[in-house]
């Protein structure tokens, strides 16, 4: 497995294509097969940095103190929209205390979100950054912050993506509103001949709300000069963008900086990038020659970190008597906030279910609000609901059960690029779903259980990438006791990717867990790999580690070869052994043979193989949503959910569950809590505390049933590896939306379905 | 400042005293477990355990630090998780690795401090009980169903051992044995009563006018943190207690809510005011939030404020040694604006107990079932005598600048027939009191549509034919 090659690579990183050069390995090990019987590889190990995390001793950038460290705080725009007349910051310099004061006057114009800068005079949001103030300690930033006097000259402003698109409404940008001007459009087949042929067609709107990420650790760095050389300890899910971003604001060589995460909060997607917080902090830093610590505050979470764009899609579907879709159009908007983002949320509409005819029409809108990221599947799940609550309505309309229904429209090929999938294992989970949560239970007159409490059930399909790709590499290094450590640039954002990466290793190795070690999240000594998003980090870097544990199994039985003086091919590898295949006296244990070079470590490396040509990779599943919603107060609980997935192979129960009801969880709260909501008079956001920003607790779950239908895809990678993090939320709204209207036979078209919403639909 | 003990040594704080103790932990002691999540107490990321001594015996409850002043624990034991921390890790702890109870790990310590209070002091012992604890803690990503099995497994390993140990002391012993606590929780009561105890922070004295008085400033910490830092602190005392005589119970004004939910003679009247007090913010805030601070607070929207209200309390205001008492329904007299001078301090709420042939019932809908704010509330109390009746007493949250208590309803209701009729007419009276406005909790439409639905909602377990009748 010598040679290599570089090739263009292509694969869904969260919903867009990233293409990038990528050095893949020109010969791999055969894949596990589908049904493979692995030793490690699947087994419900418990994490390994386990203790770190129930002791504390886990150490977050959050947490992170160096000797003579000064701390940062971010003075915000306080208004939707503004712009900077005068700022004077002397009185604030002047507190003892304060160590230096950076603003738009006093620090190089760094460009950001393509037009604007790190400090921009133009103001486009409440929380937009005005000035950084950096003090001894926190407290005495933020009194320090308090004391800066800025004239702001107050701009017309305009919070809601629909007055946004308007002529009239306030200019973020001299281009107008509306992203690149136009909609982003897509078509196939002949929509109008669709809905022509279709014996029953309905049209209707839905929405969607914007979510905030709201990961339990703030977004933070500290950072540190030495000399030229700058070291960031960041909360991020991208330690290489990060490292690119600092860099690039910063005019410096990419030598030149270190970016490390051991451990972090949450990110959720919101920690994609690198955050002008962090070039703050280092312009802060090697002004005052200290290292410093930025952090926000759970109101700038609010405000200034991500979001998921809110939606009003209108969808319109047309079908045959006999359940065949004819036709589905689709046109949309959403807002983006105040720099360039997407809001598109059609991919369902047009992946799904098989369709000849679809037209797609969507608008991603520029408002005076906090800048819209990727946010766990992102489109997806706001896609979905409208999706999946119109196919229930057509379901009805012709008389048909809702799974028959989606049964009947199950695509066999993708449908964008007429290509085949890789694998597809979607009817084993709807029966599956089905079993679970007795489907055939299901009242079919909606809103005709007796009493004030009604119950009812609903499900939703659901599909989303999440087959990664390369480029993505990983090293194992090989001491001479047999213990092993695997390094490698992803990042464990709590989904378990130093677990993983041990159990592909030793599974590879053969070697006990205990011995193999994970170093992850260092881009001074790691080798590249993507930012973790897109639920791609275990299908681009499990591969990886096997094809480095392969070559390594390759270096050992040369060495082997050399020290026992036979022919490699006489030698073959075994549970930490290079066994001869005739001679046993002429057999090694590994240890030994490393010790026979001495200090060395054996160093090998491991690439991500390309993804087959022409085939379309996916994931799918089905969820299926048990409610009782209480007519008297509104008030809706979700009794349970039952999760049938097909995510290729699981690399481990336990780190599964926990991203399997972890999305679970987030998508009941988009579904019945979470909104941010924005006063539209002053433009400013209400929403900004834990107080009124509410995520469920664990008061609030329901029972949560899982089933993976997949075994490894041996199509996709030598691991046949698909992501979850993302699968586990997109279809969980829409199918306690579809439940609630099965229980009370109204349906709510609108996220969140809290209590007041309910309550008017049922009697206003 | 005055000394407390952070896990196993005595500290003496430098800071000033309106310093925030998770500051305290995280800066000055560089102590970094417990995290910072809000700094509202609505995430038990920074959640504390915080030993005082009572009657000679030392209690643990779990507190968010981000709202504690340090001067509220004065002369207390406060332990973090470095405090719970040995050579391996606890049964405990090793249960949230086995079960996969911590994904990203930044609100764990929180979760294992919480439950740790519910070792040391959970009475039923079982997985309900074990949830109650950990109703403050916020997870963003395991989805809890992982959380629920590792307190699971500790009830099954443990609860039925430890029901038997309900002496504080011995309770501890046990834990330590058990390998559940370190061993120097065993000597932190004597440690505690020498030096000889002081009551937390100055006791209140005419001469205090200078200090700031906190309650239990669950959410005065929240508004106004930065300010109180640097100024002297006096905390109201809980001297009384609950006092029942003649049939009239007196409630301490510092009394916590959680100490109210447990008292076992309120119990007895209010069978269900357990499961309604937990409706009410979380564990950790209830042990330090305050009746008279609830009171004085005068949240529109005050849980307890309207369950008060629906008592008919009688509100005690002390100034130097002149008292004066005033009814509750008239004490909010409009938006945080209350019928008290600056000199006056609240002392006490009484009310009758109710007797025979009586009901009271609390409704809270919000958006979350637990450590939520209403979007409306309300609490009702009704006895009737020969069908008609008696004394009823109403209160909604949410629907007025003030807690309101629904005086013409009330007026217009006394010695009526509970009928359909009687109902729909206190509908309208009702709907003529209420001036609901629009905010993030809901529209000023949907509050009324509630309002009106709340009182079928209070009536209906008492009168399920004719409401499921009327409306359903």
């Amino acid at each position: 497995m010598a040679s290599d090659k570089i090739i263009k690579s292509r694969f869904f990183f969260e919903d867009e294509v990233e293409e990038k050069l990528a050095e893949v390995p020109t010969e791999e090990p055969d894949s596990w097969q589908a049904d493979e019987k692995l030793a490690k590889v699947g087994k419900p190990y418990s994490r390994i940095d386990g203790y770190d995390k129930v002791s504390g001793t886990a150490r977050y950038a959050f947490d992170m103190h160096l000797p003579n460290m000064a701390q940062a705080k971010t003075l915000r725009c306080p208004l939707a929209h503004a712009r900077i007349k005068g700022i004077d910051t002397r009185k604030a310099e002047k507190l003892s205390g304060v160590l230096a004061v950076l603003t738009h006057r006093n620090t190089p114009e760094i460009k950001w979100y393509g037009t604007s800068f790190l400090f921009d005079t133009h103001l486009r949001y409440e929380g937009d950054e005005v000035a950084c103030v950096i003090a001894e300690t926190e407290s005495i930033a933020e009194q320090a912050i308090k004391l800066i006097n800025v004239d702001y000259e107050e701009l017309d402003h305009v919070v809601d993506a629909k007055e946004a698109m308007q002529d009239s409404a306030p200019k973020l940008y001299d281009s107008g509103n509306i992203r690149n001007g136009e909609p982003g459009t897509y078509s196939r087949g002949e929509v109008e001949k669709g809905f022509a042929q279709a014996d029953t067609v309905i049209e209707d709107t839905y929405r969607t709300q914007i979510a905030i990420h709201n990961p339990t650790e703030v977004h933070c760095s500290v950072v540190n000069w030495d000399g030229d050389r700058l070291t960031v300890w960041d909360s991020t899910q991208g330690i290489f963008r990060v490292r690119d971003g600092v860099a690039n604001s910063l005019n410096i060589p990419l030598n030149s900086v270190r970016v490390i995460k051991k451990y972090m909060g949450g990110g959720f997607g919101s920690k994609l990038e690198a955050g002008k917080y962090t070039v703050m902090a280092a312009l802060a830093a090697k002004q005052i020659g200290r290292p410093v610590r930025i952090t926000l505050d759970r109101k700038e979470m609010n405000l200034a970190v991500g979001n998921r764009p809110d939606s009003v899609q209108t969808l319109k579907g047309g079908v045959k008597k006999d359940g065949t879709l004819t036709a589905l159009f689709h046109h949309s908007y959403g807002a983006i906030g105040a720099h360039p983002s997407n809001a598109q949320c059609s991919w369902p509409l047009k992946s799904m279910y098989k369709c000849d005819n679809v037209k797609v029409e969507e608008y991603s809108v520029y408002i005076n609000a906090g800048r819209a990221r990727p946010f766990r599947a992102p489109g997806h799940v706001q896609g979905f609901f409208a999706l999946e609550s119109l196919l229930d309505d057509l379901a009805e309309k012709i008389n048909m059960d809702p799974l028959e229904f989606r049964l009947k429209n199950y695509a066999d090929k993708d449908q964008v690029y007429n290509i085949p999938y890789t694998s597809k294992v979607l009817r084993e989970a709807y029966q599956k779903g089905a079993d679970a949560i007795g489907w055939q239970n299901r009242s079919e007159k909606p809103g005709s259980g007796r009493g004030p409490v009604k119950r009812g059930i609903g499900m939703s399909s659901q599909i989303w990438w999440g087959g990664g790709g390369p480029p993505a590499y990983a090293t194992l290094k090989l001491n001479r006791d047999g213990t092993l450590r695997v390094i490698a640039g992803t990042q464990d954002i709590g989904t378990g990717t130093y677990t993983f990466m041990a159990q592909v290793a030793a599974e590879a190795l053969e070697l006990p867990m205990e011995k193999v070690e994970v170093i992850l999240g260092d881009t001074a000594v790691a080798p590249y790999c993507g930012a973790s998003g897109g639920s791609t980090t275990a299908p681009s870097v499990s591969p990886a580690v096997r094809n480095a544990a392969e070559n390594m199994k390759a270096k050992l039985i040369s060495g082997a070869a050399a020290h026992l003086e036979v022919p490699e091919s006489q030698l073959t590898y075994q549970k930490g052994m290079v066994n001869h295949k005739t001679n046993t006296d002429k057999s090694i244990a590994i240890d030994q043979l490393v010790r026979e070079m001495g200090e060395q470590v054996m160093v090998s490396i491991g690439k991500r193989g390309a993804n087959p040509e022409g085939y379309m990779i996916n994931t799918f599943g089905a969820q299926f949503a048990d409610v009782q919603v209480d007519t008297e107060t509104g008030k809706i609980r979700v009794n349970k959910i039952v999760a049938a997935h097909d995510i290729g192979r699981v690399l481990n129960v336990k780190t599964l569950e926990n991203q399997m009801h972890g999305g679970v969880i987030q998508g009941l709260s988009f579904a019945l809590m979470e909104e941010r909501v924005i006063d539209r008079y002053t433009g400013k956001v209400v929403t900004f505390n834990m107080h009124d920003y509410k995520m469920p607790t664990i008061m609030d779950m329901p029972d949560i049933e899982m089933f993976i239908v997949s075994g490894g895809d041996p199509k996709i990678s030598s691991t046949g590896v698909k992501g979850v993090g993302e699968p586990a939320m997109i279809p969980t709204p829409a199918a306690i939306a579809n439940a609630v209207y099965n229980a009370i036979g109204v349906r709510i078209k609108q996220l969140p379905m809290t209590p007041d919403k309910v309550l008017n639909a049922l009697y206003r | 400042m005055l000394p407390f003990i952070l896990n196993n040594r005595w500290v003496k704080p430098e800071s000033p005293e309106g310093t925030v103790l998770l500051d305290f932990i995280r800066t000055d002691q560089r102590l970094t477990g417990a995290k910072e999540g809000c700094r509202e107490g609505d995430c038990g990321a920074c959640m504390v355990l915080v030993g005082r001594l009572k009657h000679g015996q030392l209690h643990y409850t779990q507190n968010v630090s981000c709202l504690l002043p340090i001067a509220a624990v004065a002369h207390c034991h406060v332990v973090t998780i470095e405090g719970l921390n040995r050579q391996t890790l606890s049964p405990l702890q090793q249960f949230f690795v086995d079960e996969y109870a911590s994904q990203c790990g930044f609100c764990t310590p929180g979760f294992i401090i919480s439950l740790t209070a519910y070792l040391l002091n959970g009475t039923q012992m079982d997985d309900e009980e074990a949830l109650s604890y950990v109703d403050g803690n916020l997870c963003r990503c395991t989805g809890y169903s992982s959380i629920r099995r590792a307190l699971s497994k500790l009830n099954q390993t443990y609860g039925a051992e430890l029901i038997d140990y309900s002496v504080p002391a011995q309770r501890i012993r046990r834990l330590i044995e058990l390998n559940l606590l370190p061993d120097y929780f065993s000597y932190m009561e004597k440690q505690l009563q020498t030096p000889p105890r002081q009551p937390s922070g100055q006791p209140l004295t005419k001469d205090d006018g200078a200090r700031t008085i906190v309650a239990g400033g669950t959410d005065l910490f929240v508004q106004q943190a930065d300010d109180l830092r640097e100024h002297k602190l006096a905390f109201m005392q809980n001297t009384r207690g609950i006092v029942i005589e003649d049939n009239r119970c007196y409630v301490d004004a510092a009394f916590n809510v959680q100490e109210l939910q447990n008292h076992p003679q309120l119990q007895h009247h209010f069978p269900r005011m357990h499961q309604w007090f937990r409706l009410i913010a979380s564990m950790p805030v209830r042990h330090r939030a305050t009746v008279g601070g609830n009171i004085i607070n005068a949240s529109p929207i005050g849980d307890l404020s309207v369950w008060l209200l629906a008592l008919d309390v009688t509100v005690v205001l002390q100034n130097g040694r002149r008292t004066r008492e005033i009814p509750l329904k008239d004490f909010f007299v409009d938006y945080k604006t209350l019928a008290m001078t600056e000199d006056e301090t609240v002392q006490l709420v009484y009310f009758d107990l109710p007797r025979e042939n009586y009901f009271f019932h609390f409704e809270k809908v919000c958006k979350r079932t637990y450590l939520d704010i209403a979007s409306v509330n309300g609490a009702m109390f009704l006895r009737t005598r020969e069908e008609r009746i008696d004394t009823i007493h109403l209160a909604l949250g949410g629907v007025a600048p003030v807690p309101l208590y629904l005086k013409q309803t009330v007026h217009f209701l006394q010695g009526c027939p509970v009928t359909a009729d009687t109902i729909h007419e206190a509908l309208r009276i009702l709907e003529s009191e209420i001036q609901p406005i629009s905010d993030v909790r809901g529209s000023a439409d949907y509050k009324r549509l509630l309002a009106g639905r709340l009182l079928w909602a209070h009536l209906y377990p008492y009168y399920p034919d004719l409401v499921e009748k009327e409306v359903l």
